[in-house]
């Protein structure tokens, strides 16, 4: 009985083989996802970042611009398009309520993308590819990421940033 | 029998100390209105992601999520859990209760906490959701209002340990506690430690919103956050376990398959679960992979093999009780003659089955490194969540509530075939909830977002996630509206009960 | 335990976790499969 005090001798009782064959199930179960995660960070592609900085928000702003002001191509309501070349270190910067600016990206390339905040958290979620990573004020997420896929693709914030939140939303191509 | 301070049950035979009872009483009957409250801002909530009827504006939106956040997950499950600790120690071991001003003094602190808190939510002085993340803002009450609720749950967990050692000392009980009261006080262990590390970033992000202090790194602000806001969810596991193992005794007369399994498993909780919190950080700046991955691998998985010893442990005990009353044809009879109509025990296997396959399943999933990319913060996470928090740990205490409905507050349940009818309206609204959110968001779709088709937005008209989405938030919202109904049907009988429920014979 | 009779050991909750295990499985490995549709990022 689970609400009153158990016989006395409770440590002492062996187990039941199917609890015994259940607990090192599990057991490896659980050994084995952990290692998954090593694997994968070695061999897999896909994973989160590696690197990132502490970075003021008035220095990203400052990386960001002059990114901008050197491969801007043109505009797009307002905002700057910009070209960058493969391999190069490509900037987005995210705040109240925005992403800038819109990268133009080539598939099968490579790029070292840095995300950075102006203000609040943000959330970087790439769609319709579906792809999250957290943009946090004061710091350098950096992503080396290879477009796989071409399309338009939106950046949605999905990390609550204030009563403007749902109308942050940035955009990217890739040819 | 009956003395100044006691009473002593006619079912069980304990004595039942007065102030214990009314402690459990008030803490339960609070955690219910508020469960309340919740649920209707669920129902908005709900209603308003369900684009196609986007019931609240957008400020009231994140208004009502915010509030809702904090009225279930601190309100509704915290005032519940002090009523667990005050029946696991006093009245399971037989016990008076230790110091009962200090109880007292708990319950008027979380009152005063809660309602501070609601109002500065309420008057919009706090839209920054329940983890006000930096550098977000919320009035300086509003931090004020939560460090004197978790104050006075940790003077809860006091007052628990103290009736322990009073139980001890005074020998109202042999050999060692039972299984339940052992999972509460892995529950308090929890507690007290994470509690007491909440305070680490609490009082400074309070004192920064004074603005006595600079401001707190934000991404150190989300380490610490999660290093209690995770650990705190382990006191709801260990909590809702006892409550599986209680609800087994009660119904069916199970005993523990075997102690020493369950109480290995609960103290695997105690070890490595506080630890692993950075699952919510995996994609994170800020922090080394190799830190991720130890801290939620190792640490984390070990808490993992301890639920899944416990979900076999939980049923096994159900089918040994029942095959010893002889249903022992076949592998399943013992499940067919189970009381299904005793919503204690209906609930109980939706909490067992909906922590398990939803909830933990998902779990494991979102909180790997790698395929934590394709989750976070879209809307499976809340999906993952409320299989966790809702179907598990609300409906395990939901199911205990029938019991202590009698027992406690010595009111049979005002209306017998709703409450029978209960747990099956709100755990199959719930599964439905819970799986069309986790589908929907494997299309992306951000959580906490109120406009999902960017129409204020400078690509309005561009962004689609396409019709599946649309239609797997219908089924969301029908899911939520049938849980609310559930939920609706749990509270007004409770309150019904106590109001005019007839008493038990004495 | 160990001391049950055969008729009351728990053997319909011995199939059961065996049911939950299968599935944990197959959902386990079909998300690193939908990982793997994602761009390369690391
Ligand atoms: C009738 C029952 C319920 C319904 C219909 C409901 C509905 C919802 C919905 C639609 C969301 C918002 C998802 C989003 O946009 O991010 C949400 C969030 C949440 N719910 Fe519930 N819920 C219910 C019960 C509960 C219960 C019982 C709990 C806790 C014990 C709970 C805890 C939470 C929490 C912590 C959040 C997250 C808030 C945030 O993101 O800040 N819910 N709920
Ligand atoms: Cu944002
Ligand atoms: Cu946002």
């Amino acid at each position: 009985m689970s609400l009153g005090s158990p016989t006395k001798y409770w440590w002492d009782e062996p187990l039941d083989p199917y609890e015994k064959t259940w607990v090192w199930a599990a057991g490896v179960f659980c050994v084995l996802i952990t290692i998954a995660m090593p694997f994968w960070h070695y061999t897999g592609d896909q994973n989160p970042s590696q690197e990132y900085y502490k970075i003021s928000p008035e220095k990203f702003d400052a990386a960001t611009e002059r990114f901008i002001t050197a491969y801007k191509v043109g505009e797009e309501q307002g905002i700057p398009v910009v070209v960058p070349p493969p391999k190069s270190d490509i900037f987005i910067r995210a705040h109240q309520f925005g992403w800038e600016p819109i990268l133009k990206l080539k598939v099968g390339q490579s790029y070292k993308l840095h995300l950075g905040s102006m203000d609040m958290n943000h959330g970087f979620s790439l769609q319709p590819i579906n792809m999250n990573f957290q943009v946090v004020p004061g710091w350098d997420n950096i992503l080396n990421i290879t477009p796989t896929t071409t399309g338009v693709f939106h950046i949605v914030c999905n990390e609550y940033c204030g009563l403007g939140h749902h109308t942050m939303i940035g955009k990217l191509y890739v040819e | 029998m009956a003395s100044d301070n006691f009473r002593v049950c006619p079912t069980t035979g304990l004595k039942v100390d007065f102030s214990a009872q009314t402690l459990i009483k008030l803490n339960a009957f609070t955690a219910i209105v508020f469960l309340l409250v919740g649920g209707l801002l669920g129902l908005a909530i709900v209603l308003t992601r369900w684009q196609a009827v986007h019931l609240l504006t957008a400020e009231l939106f994140y208004r009502a999520l915010t509030l809702h956040g904090i009225a279930m997950l601190v309100a509704w499950i915290v005032f519940f859990e002090m009523a667990l600790l005050y029946f696991t120690s006093a009245i399971l071991l037989n016990c008076r209760l230790a110091v009962p001003w200090l109880g007292w003094l708990q319950y008027i602190l979380m009152l005063v906490g809660g309602a501070i808190v609601t109002v500065m939510v309420l008057t919009g002085n706090a839209d920054v959701m329940f983890t006000s993340y930096v550098p977000l803002k919320a009035h300086h009450l509003y931090y004020l209002g939560i460090v004197l609720f978790a104050v006075g749950a940790i003077l809860g967990c006091v007052t628990f340990f103290a009736t322990l050692g009073i139980a001890k000392t005074e020998k109202t009980y042999q050999g060692s506690v039972p299984l339940v009261t052992y999972g509460a006080i892995v529950a308090a262990i929890i507690a007290i430690l994470t509690l007491a590390h909440g305070a680490i970033f609490f009082i400074p992000t309070w004192l920064w919103a004074l603005g006595v202090i600079p401001m707190m790194d934000p991404e150190t602000y989300r380490l610490l956050f999660w290093g209690f806001g995770h650990s705190t969810q382990q006191i709801n596991v260990a909590a809702m376990i006892a409550c599986w193992y209680a609800i087994g005794t009660l119904t069916v007369g199970a005993q523990p398959a075997s102690e020493k399994f369950s109480r290995s498993a609960f103290a695997l909780y105690a070890i490595f679960i506080c630890i692993a919190s950075e699952h919510h950080l995996l994609v994170d700046p800020g922090i080394s992979a190799a830190h991720k991955e130890w801290n939620t691998g190792y640490f984390m998985h070990l808490a993992v093999l301890a639920s899944m010893m416990h979900a076999f442990s939980v049923p096994a005990q159900i089918e040994i009780a029942l095959r010893k009353k002889g249903y022992t044809k076949g592998m399943f009879e013992w499940l067919k003659k189970a009381p299904w109509g005793d919503p204690a025990f209906s609930s109980m296997v939706f909490s067992v089955t909906g922590f398990g396959f939803m909830g933990g399943i998902t779990g494991i999933l979102y909180g790997t490194e790698q395929l934590n990319i394709i989750r976070h913060n879209t809307i499976a996470v809340p999906g993952h969540f409320h299989a966790t928090v809702v179907v598990g740990t609300t409906m395990a205490f939901m199911g205990i509530t029938y019991y202590v409905l009698p027992l406690i507050f010595q009111r049979q349940v005002a209306f017998p075939t709703v409450a029978k009818l209960q747990p099956y309206v709100y755990g199959v609204g719930m599964w439905i909830f819970c799986i069309a959110m986790m589908f929907v968001g494997g299309f992306g779709v951000p959580r906490r977002h109120w406009d999902i088709t960017a129409a204020e937005s400078l690509f309005k008209g561009e962004l689609s996630f396409g019709p599946t989405v649309d239609l797997g938030f219908a089924v969301v919202a029908i899911g939520g509206v049938l849980a609310f109904v559930g939920g609706a049907m749990f509270v007004l009988n409770a309150v019904a009960t106590v109001a005019m429920g007839k008493k038990v014979n004495q | 335990m160990s001391n049950l009779k055969e008729e009351h050991r728990p053997h319909g909750t011995a199939m059961l976790v065996w049911f939950f295990f299968a599935s944990l499985i197959v959902y386990y490995l079909l998300s690193w499969k939908f990982l793997t549709g994602i761009w390369k990022v690391g």
